[in-house]
């Protein structure tokens, strides 16, 4: 996902990688939540036409979409926490001065949040399959 | 996003003054505090209650027949698409260099998602339960 930096002994490279790569996830988590927003909104397009709208619901049946939709919670999580983190240092400036504890606290609410919610979307594949 | 204040006429020492926001950015704003509440319980209310195999017309049925359900998922739409849209354009309009171009770009993302934001809209409110 991210570019090495050519020189990686200085200081100043390690930091402008380091916020590559922070600044390229958030990008990563308000794309896949676009698709999904933009996705959602043609499906919902059908919803007069049922019978085409049940294929879209027939599809979310299976194992790819299943993982497809864990990871769309999973960038929308983190979208949602790593915007707080955002908004409130923006209205309280002095909370950047502890931005990598934020940071911590974005990713462990990310997670904690969306392997329970994977474990719920996946769990009836599961169940169904190994039945 | 944020335009500073000062001119070619502030002197270099002067101290600086308020930023003004520029009314996408409040916008923008505006929409995340509403849907860090909204996007989660969508999420939830669409994909955790419901087995996503079972995703269907039916779940809508039942959600529209009373009203806040449906003014709910319409407001949902509407507000994640003005943020997406926002968004959008505030990633894609600095990558583009004449500032026609960058008008174009804003114009082509408001129409475009507008569009989608209004047939959307029909499809939900004039939806027959």
């Amino acid at each position: 996902m991210t570019e090495a930096a050519t020189d990686d002994t200085t200081d100043d490279a390690t930091d402008d990688a380091a916020r590559g790569r922070r600044v390229r996830w958030s990008a990563v988590a308000g794309t896949v939540v676009l698709v999904y927003t933009l996705l959602y909104s043609v499906a919902l397009l059908d919803v007069g036409d049922r019978n085409r709208f049940n294929d879209w619901g027939r599809a979310m049946g299976s194992l790819g979409a299943r993982l497809v939709l864990s990871g769309v919670v999973l960038a929308a999580l983190f979208h949602t926490f790593d915007g707080l983190r955002r908004m409130a240092i923006d209205l309280r400036p002095a909370l950047a001065e502890q931005d990598p504890r934020w940071r911590a606290t974005v990713l462990f609410f990310t997670w904690s949040l969306a392997l329970p919610a994977a474990a719920i979307i996946l769990w009836p594949w599961l169940s169904a399959t190994t039945r | 996003m944020i335009e500073s204040m000062t001119d070619a006429t502030t002197p270099v020492d002067a101290p600086p003054g308020p930023e003004v926001r520029s009314w996408g950015w409040h916008l923008l704003q505006l929409s995340a505090w509403v849907l860090v509440v909204m996007l989660p319980v969508h999420l939830a209310m669409t994909w955790l209650v419901h087995d996503s195999g079972t995703f269907g017309v039916a779940i809508f049925v039942d959600r529209w027949r009373s009203g806040p359900g449906r003014i709910f998922d319409w407001a949902f739409i509407v507000l994640a698409l003005l943020h997406g849209g926002i968004g959008l354009n505030g990633v894609v309009g600095p990558l583009v260099a004449s500032a026609r171009s960058r008008t174009a770009v804003a114009v082509v993302i408001g129409v475009g998602f507008g569009a989608l934001g209004l047939a959307v809209s029909a499809a939900i409110l004039r939806f027959v339960v």
